[in-house]
């Protein structure tokens, strides 16, 4: 808590004058349980001000309390609103990360693949009524059959030929689904209004969003699920022998096609329950998805490339590099801000926090 | 006998026609005055090059049908469309064409500033005058082009006319309002409108307390949100577009910001997929437009009627300004007398069109030297119910403007 206080710029230390002023700004505040008691309403009396400096102090040192309170209540949630938001950012990045570990793919289809499941989600509404949170595990198998069988026909294909044809691949993929997207959907916006979508509860002054709420948690859900298929189950060691050497899981019996396609399967699945848990308080149109793969991949980098923790506490990272900085700077420094740590951990530990799975 | 009278009428049909075959010919008569129109009729802007077609068709077939231009002779008009296809280039040729080969006497054109950046130019060189129906870029009338005349407001405009709304608000309610928070994308829509009102507020005796620019691409705008709530405005304008002002309402909502009164410029929140959106929580909401089907003004009832029967569909800002363009040119004609373009050129320099005549909430249409109309006023309307209602100016709003608006707790 100390530590925020000394965070917070104090635009109204205990510089009487200053503060004063500052209680003249506040005068209209609505729905500010803390706005100044109307005793008090004199001290923003110019004329009354002079001759009472010292009174005004004691008085003053209150208001600074309660302003300060404020404050804080604002800072943390501005935290709060950070976390959510990098809890977004984690369910996107998480399904970028797999693939990578895994197979050492930058999949630059993921933004349109966000956008795909999406889409399915909208449509499982529109046609079935279906809403979000319920069409998540079907749009999660929907994309595992589409990853699986792109990686049939498409990526493996690609898996041993110079790494530029392999980036192409993915990225005319991308280009060919947005552009397929614009003709067939159109570019209007789509969004499904569900019943929770202006839920909001409030803890002690900080408002939380029901649907971000949800969103954060299955991205803590889906990262722990992972965790658990990975090292505890034996299609997952497979997974993970086979992100480790290559040719070594091939010689123990692994199948190594199989695995990559039931690792990029996983890969779109988990985009697929991010895209579907976006639906619940954002809209679709065909190029929403590439803002999101855009701070996915910042977010993998950062947390380290093909590390589940890493996207997870990536997320974070970012979200609340983002929020707290806009709070306190001003919005328009909130990329500024999260590229300048973004860079900074790249200095000092080049394969990110977690260190990244290298090639 | 049969003979001799069938020759007499036969020879008195021909002494007829030849007569009123003179009477065309005649010096200084013309039977079809021809007026050019540029507009983007197929591509992305083809929708609202259409809608202003069917609107500008719509005007003429209404002069034609009550007499045509009667300082003429009743001589008809006629409008030749040429396709713009929303670029600049292919505007221009079009528009040479239509000067030099079907010699129309006046030009209108073409919805988007580009296109008529490049359309006046031409029209400037074959001193054709150009009536501008929405272009609204500022800096269009700031070339010292004499044969260009815009009839709507432009951005500056409409954005100093929400300070005049405040005002008039303040002054009905008897509340005090004097913080403005302003939100705006960071594109040129937006930028312009922040800029306008950032230089404005001062004069008006408003105080900005915060200036927030977001992109409209952005995947969560709490923290701008946050900022907002900070500073505490009166009033919030919001100039963006419409998935972003979705986003801008949902997150006032999740976290408790409020204001008496949130305003937006004609854009995000005007167009009806923002309301089916959020539903309720686009109540209370207000924004600026250029025209709204509810407004009580008779004849703008009287056409809108005409333009749904023939079209099915209501007007809107664009194509109701187009009208009103074709009937502002139309009038200067019938002031000239002549298919002189220097005598429409003179004529449309002095002309005033009365409020009663057009179908715009203006004052009336008269131009500065510049060649901008000055009597041009937005309408504000206010989402009541989850439907768009007028609520400003005053006389010919259909319902009360809700203000302050409850706050979210209240609802």
């Amino acid at each position: 808590m100390l530590l925020l206080i000394s965070f917070s710029p104090c635009p109204h230390g205990l510089n009487v004058n200053k503060e004063s002023k500052f209680i003249k700004n506040k005068e209209w505040d609505r729905g500010n349980n803390a706005s100044v008691p109307s005793f008090l309403s004199f001290i923003v009396n110019k004329n009354n001000f002079e001759h009472r400096k010292d009174f005004l102090l004691e008085k003053d040192i209150i208001i600074y309390f309660k302003l300060l309170k404020k404050e804080m209540r604002e800072i943390l949630q501005a935290i709060v609103n950070g976390i959510l938001l990098g809890g977004i950012y984690s369910l996107i990045a998480i399904g970028l990360s797999l693939i990578w570990g895994v197979m050492r793919i930058i999949n630059w289809a993921h933004g349109a693949m966000v956008m795909l499941s999406m889409y399915i989600t909208f449509f499982a509404y529109s046609m079935f009524k279906l809403d979000p949170l319920l069409s998540l595990p079907l749009v999660a198998v929907i994309m595992f059959v589409i990853g699986y069988l792109l990686q049939m026909v498409l990526v493996e294909r690609t898996l041993n030929s110079p790494w530029i044809s392999r980036l192409c691949a993915t990225f005319g993929l991308m280009m060919l689904l947005e552009s397929l997207a614009l003709l067939v959907w159109s570019s209007n916006w789509r969004a499904i209004p569900v019943t929770y979508g202006t839920w909001t509860f409030c803890i002690g002054g900080i408002f939380i969003s029901f649907s971000r709420f949800v969103a954060f948690s299955i991205a803590l859900l889906m990262a722990l699920a992972l965790h658990l298929f990975l090292n505890h189950t034996e299609s997952g060691k497979a997974i993970k022998a086979t992100a480790q050497d290559r040719e070594a899981a091939a010689l123990m019996g692994i199948n190594i096609n199989n695995i990559y396609r039931i690792t990029f399967g996983l890969g779109l699945a988990a985009t697929g329950v991010a895209g579907a848990s976006l639906m619940t308080f954002y809209f679709v149109f065909p190029t929403v998805g590439f803002p999101f793969a855009l701070t996915a991949y910042i977010v993998c980098v950062l947390g380290g490339l093909g590390r589940l923790n890493g996207a997870v506490l990536g997320g974070l990272i970012i979200g609340i590099a983002q929020s707290v900085s806009a709070y306190l700077i001003s919005p328009e420094y909130k990329m500024v801000v999260s590229f300048v740590i973004f860079l900074a951990v790249l200095y000092f530990k080049p394969g990110g926090i977690f260190g990244g799975v290298s090639e | 006998m049969k003979k001799i009278i069938f020759s007499i009428i036969l020879v008195l049909t021909l002494l007829l026609a030849v007569t009123f075959y003179g009477y065309g010919q005649k010096e200084g008569e013309v039977s079809v005055v021809k007026i050019g129109g540029v507009y983007p009729l197929t591509g992305p802007y083809a929708p609202m090059g259409i809608g202003d077609k069917q609107a500008i068709l719509l005007a003429v077939d209404e002069i034609n049908t009550n007499g045509g231009i009667k300082s003429l002779g009743g001589a008809k008009i006629e409008v030749i469309f040429a396709d713009s296809e929303g670029d600049p280039k292919v505007a221009m040729t079009a528009a040479e064409r239509l000067i030099s080969k079907d010699d129309v006497v006046a030009m209108l054109g073409s919805i988007l500033s580009g296109t008529t950046a490049t359309i006046a130019p031409v029209c400037e060189k074959y001193k054709t005058p150009l009536v501008n129906e929405g272009s609204t870029s500022i800096d269009l009338t700031q070339h010292g082009w004499k044969y260009f005349f815009r009839s709507t407001p432009h951005d500056g405009l409409y954005c100093e006319a929400m300070f005049n709304f405040l005002e008039e608000v303040a002054k009905k309610s008897g509340e005090k309002i004097k913080t403005i928070g302003i939100m705006y994308e960071n594109t040129l829509f937006g930028k312009t409108a922040g800029d306008v009102w950032k230089e404005k507020a001062p004069e008006h005796g408003f105080e900005i307390v915060a200036d927030i620019s977001y992109s409209a691409a952005s995947i969560d705008l709490s923290s701008e949100i946050l900022n907002l709530k900070k500073a505490s405005p009166d009033i919030i304008f919001l100039a963006s577009y419409t998935q972003d002002a979705v986003l801008i309402t949902k997150t006032m909502q999740t976290l408790n910001c409020n204001a008496k009164a949130v305003v937006g410029i004609d854009g995000g929140q005007i167009v009806p997929s923002y309301i089916e959106a959020i539903g309720p929580l686009a109540n209370y909401v207000s924004a600026e437009a250029r025209w709204s089907p509810d407004i009580k003004k008779p004849l703008a009832q009287k056409v809108n009627a005409e333009y749904y029967s023939k079209y099915g569909q209501n007007m809107d800002g664009h194509n109701s300004r187009a009208y009103t363009a074709a009937i502002v040119l139309y009038n200067a004609i019938e002031e000239a007398g002549s298919t002189d373009k220097e005598k429409i050129r003179e004529a449309l320099a002095n002309i005033y069109v009365p409020p009663e005549k057009i179908i715009m909430t203006w004052n009336g249409v008269k131009f500065d030297e510049t060649g901008q109309n000055i009597l041009g006023t937005p309408c504000i309307i206010q989402i009541q119910d989850q439907k768009f209602k007028t609520v400003f100016p005053y006389d010919i709003a259909s319902v009360d403007f809700i203000f302050p608006m409850p706050a979210w707790s209240e609802r």
